[in-house]
């Protein structure tokens, strides 16, 4: 089912507001309605309860006056009779006005009817008394024979209903009402919580949780071919749409970039192979011209040639790198771990970078105990990774300094790889800039040319499922080391495997 | 009516009779008695009877006047003696057929009537009626007696017979008197009475009616038994429902009271008083409370009140 758009949700989500509050409202007039029927009925109840025993009296005294006068003559009772007579009207007046419905009205009516029957019947006996025309013997008949008036009282016993155990009835059920009306309102507002609840979830919450949990599947170069969360609003849907058109953008951009970053690698590859096959005839030819010099080279001369070649020598590891981290960048250089003699590997590195740190007169020493086990790596990736950390170890170090290169076996058993220095250290910050692969500006400046031969370093570890560590800080020389497995395989001893694997 | 005769006779007595404590005592009694003192009746009644001793018409009167007392103090059977006294002595004197002996039977009849022994008051009464009859001059006296043989008819529950004796009572003072004359009045209004107890509705009005057409043509508009007589029928309607009926005859009662006596009069409150139930009870509730406000500012307590 399609939602309706947010527009038409938060009208009806207003009217429901509004139908609340007049239920609420409604609730109110009824409480309000239910007291006010209490308080009148109370109030008839109050005025039935004094006017009945009252009225009774009048009534009463209407008939006695009426038997005096009848029998007496003296127009003192007559008086008498008027004014209880004015009394017991007001009182039937009083009841009537205080009936509560329209049988209690009825009643009063009744009694009324009786009470005009008998003053019919009763006043022309007393006329005739005024007269001088009935003697005191027929008026002791009349007096004797005359209906009472019980027969006018009597219908009003009805009224005495409306007693205190009705008000009670009353006033449980005002408070019955009170109760209702309160579960009205609490039913009127859960409801309506909910089904806004409801509206809200299903149209807005939900398919906008949906669509997070779909923008966090997604992946830069994947396309956005998700169908749109179901029951979603228009908006939602838009917004849909909208996310789907910015992931097309982003994929072409990144298309782009990726094909710059191909073209730029295989420029950097072929530059590399150019400077590899330069650098490789020029080391030839200072090698040959250095054995060429009869007498052999003496004094400036040598040390010309020394700084020529350990140039030479810097400049082919760099490209060296390049090349390295171009064949595994482009997927042409992939890591077979196999069994890695480590006392091998790391001193063939040491050796390959002598003429570096003898110029520079650091003291080097290879600390590998005797009888150190094989480990499981990729020997030639592993002669990368050395040479690289020890040729920053002797890059960073200043003369006179020392580097230790060497193996120690942890408490499980693997073995760790150490280059340690003595050299202008490391800080924190820079430290966790080398191992994310970016620098800081400071560390451009501490730690020039970490750039592509720790990247190459970085590539190759997590290739063999293990990561660099550096300790160390700035001063204080630095620590590079990593954790390799053992060899568990068959003991192979063609150190060619190593190499040309 | 008894008192008339009463009365009558004494006055008779008294003309030929000496003058004394008997006469003073006896005045003195009956004019407390005719004005409802009993208290101050008793103690002169009795002391005429004492005086009386040795005269018998005085010893008869002032039985017959004791027992009048008992009667207004609601004690027939006290009196009963008194008159059965009385009459024998009445017999005696004035032979049995002389009104006074009638008048003496009636006393009797009426006095067993109310303490219970209505056959013997039915038998005393067709004996004091059958010896009035013999003379048509006392037209007055049969036409009493009628009537009070038709009240213990009804007491003794035979309603044919008294209204037969009600309309001779009737018959007989129209024929004496003429039918516009008070006494043809009361009859009317005897009539009335008895249908309205009865519940005969419709004869009840014809008479009242009838008894209202008498009074207004004698006495005239705005005399006091006349506007007696229009409330009381208005009421008689309001009771049968007629309520446009009972409007007019309000209507003309205060119309006839307020030219007699003022529109301010306290005379015409009760009938303000009556007209206000009537508004009210037709649903004029302005109306009612105009007139209730009139009657209270014109009723004595309202005039007493007022500074």
């Amino acid at each position: 089912m399609k939602s309706p758009n947010l527009r038409t949700q938060l009208v009806l989500v207003s009217g429901l507001v509004w139908v609340y509050s007049l239920g609420v409202g409604a609730s109110y007039w009824r409480q309000n309605r239910s007291h006010a029927r209490l308080e009148t009925s109370f109030h008839q109840g109050l005025t039935v309860l004094a006017a009945l025993p009252r009225l009774r009296d009048e009534l009463r005294r209407v008939d006695q006056t009426g038997d005096q006068y009848l029998l007496s003559g003296k127009p003192v009772w007559l008086e008498r009779r008027e004014e209880s007579l004015d009394q017991v009207r007001s009182l039937l007046r009083e009841l009537d006005e205080a009936a509560a419905d329209e049988h209690d009205r009825a009643t009063v009516a009744e009694a009324d009817r009786r009470l005009t029957a008998y003053l019919a019947e009763r006043s022309p006996w007393i006329s005739r008394r005024r007269a001088g025309r009935l003697a005191p013997a027929d008026a002791a008949r009349a007096t004797g024979r005359a209906r009472g008036l019980d027969a006018v009282a009597k219908p009003l016993n009805e009224l005495k209903n409306v007693n205190v155990a009705e008000l009670r009835t009353r006033r449980l059920e005002a408070e019955e009402a009170s109760r209702a009306a309160l579960r009205l309102i609490l039913l009127a507002g859960a409801a309506s919580a909910a089904f806004v609840a409801i509206v809200i979830s299903r149209a807005l919450i939900g398919p906008v949780a949906s669509l997070r949990e779909k923008a966090r599947g997604w992946t830069l170069g994947k396309p956005w071919n998700f169908p749109p969360p179901r029951g979603a609003g228009p908006e939602v849907i838009d917004l849909h749409e909208t996310m789907g058109e910015m992931a097309t953008r982003l994929n072409a951009q990144f298309e782009r970039e990726a094909e710059l970053g191909r073209l730029k690698g295989s420029l950097v590859s072929m530059a590399s192979h150019e400077f590899n096959n330069g650098l490789s005839v020029l080391g030839t030819t200072v090698d040959l011209l250095r054995q060429a010099e009869k007498p052999p080279p003496a004094g400036r001369r040598a040390e010309y040639y020394v700084i020529v070649e350990t140039n030479l020598r810097a400049l082919a590891l760099a490209t060296r790198n390049l090349l390295d981290l171009g064949l595994i960048e482009s997927g042409q250089f992939t890591v077979r771990p196999h069994r890695a003699d480590l006392a091998g590997v790391l001193s063939g590195a040491i050796k390959a970078l002598q003429p570096l740190y003898e110029r520079k007169g650091l003291h080097f020493s290879l600390e590998i105990p005797d009888g150190v086990p094989a480990a499981k790596a990729d020997p030639e990736a592993l002669v990368m990774v050395a040479t690289n950390l020890v040729g920053n170890a002797v890059k960073y170090t200043p003369e006179g300094g020392k580097v230790s290169v060497g193996v120690s076996t942890e408490a499980d058993g693997r073995l760790r790889v150490y280059v340690s220095d003595t050299g202008i250290g490391i800080a924190a910050s820079d430290r966790k800039a080398i191992l994310s692969g970016h620098r800081t500006e400071e560390g451009r400046q501490t730690a020039q040319g970490f750039g592509v031969g720790l990247m190459l370093v970085k590539k190759i570890l997590d290739a063999h499922a293990t990561k660099l560590e550096i300790e160390g800080a700035p001063g204080k020389g630095s620590k590079f080391s990593f954790v390799l497995p053992r060899w568990d395989g068959p003991a192979e001893g063609n150190p060619q495997d190593q190499t040309s694997a | 009516m008894r008192r008339v005769f009463s009365t009558a006779i004494s006055l008779l007595l008294c003309a030929c009779a000496d003058t004394g404590p008997w006469r003073r005592d006896w005045e003195l009694g009956s004019r407390a008695l005719s004005h409802g003192r009993l208290a101050e009746a008793e103690p002169a009644l009795e002391a005429a009877l004492a005086s009386a001793q040795g005269d018998e018409l005085r010893f008869a009167s002032s039985l017959n006047a004791l027992g009048d007392l008992r009667m207004a103090q609601g004690a027939p059977d006290k009196a009963e003696p008194l008159y059965r006294r009385a009459l024998a002595i009445m017999e005696k004197t004035s032979g049995p057929d002389s009104p006074e002996t009638a008048a003496a039977v009636a006393y009797l009849a009426e006095a067993c009537a109310l303490s219970g022994k209505e056959a013997e008051a039915d038998k005393l009464l067709r004996r004091a009626l059958a010896s009035a009859e013999k003379d048509p001059k006392r037209h007055a006296e049969i036409a009493a007696r009628f009537s009070e043989l038709a009240v213990l008819q009804r007491a003794l529950g035979r309603d044919n017979e008294a209204a037969l004796a009600y309309r001779r009572a009737l018959e007989v003072t129209e024929k004496a008197l003429g039918p516009e004359n008070r006494f043809a009045a009361d009859r009317l209004t005897d009539l009335a009475l008895f249908h309205h107890a009865r519940g005969d509705f419709a004869d009840a009005e014809t008479y009242y009616q009838r008894a209202l057409a008498v009074k207004e043509k004698i006495l005239g508009p705005g005399h006091s038994e006349v506007e007696s007589a229009l409330n009381d029928l208005a009421l008689f309607y309001e009771a049968e429902d007629k309520l446009d009926d009972a409007e007019e005859l309000y209507k003309r009662a205060l119309a006839q009271l307020e030219l007699a006596h003022g529109k301010n009069s306290p005379r015409i409150a009760a009938t303000l008083g009556h007209y206000a139930h009537l508004q009210r009870r037709r649903g004029r509730a302005a109306q009612a409370a105009a007139l209730e406000a009139r009657a209270r500012a014109l009723t004595p307590r309202a005039a007493k009140a007022a500074p």
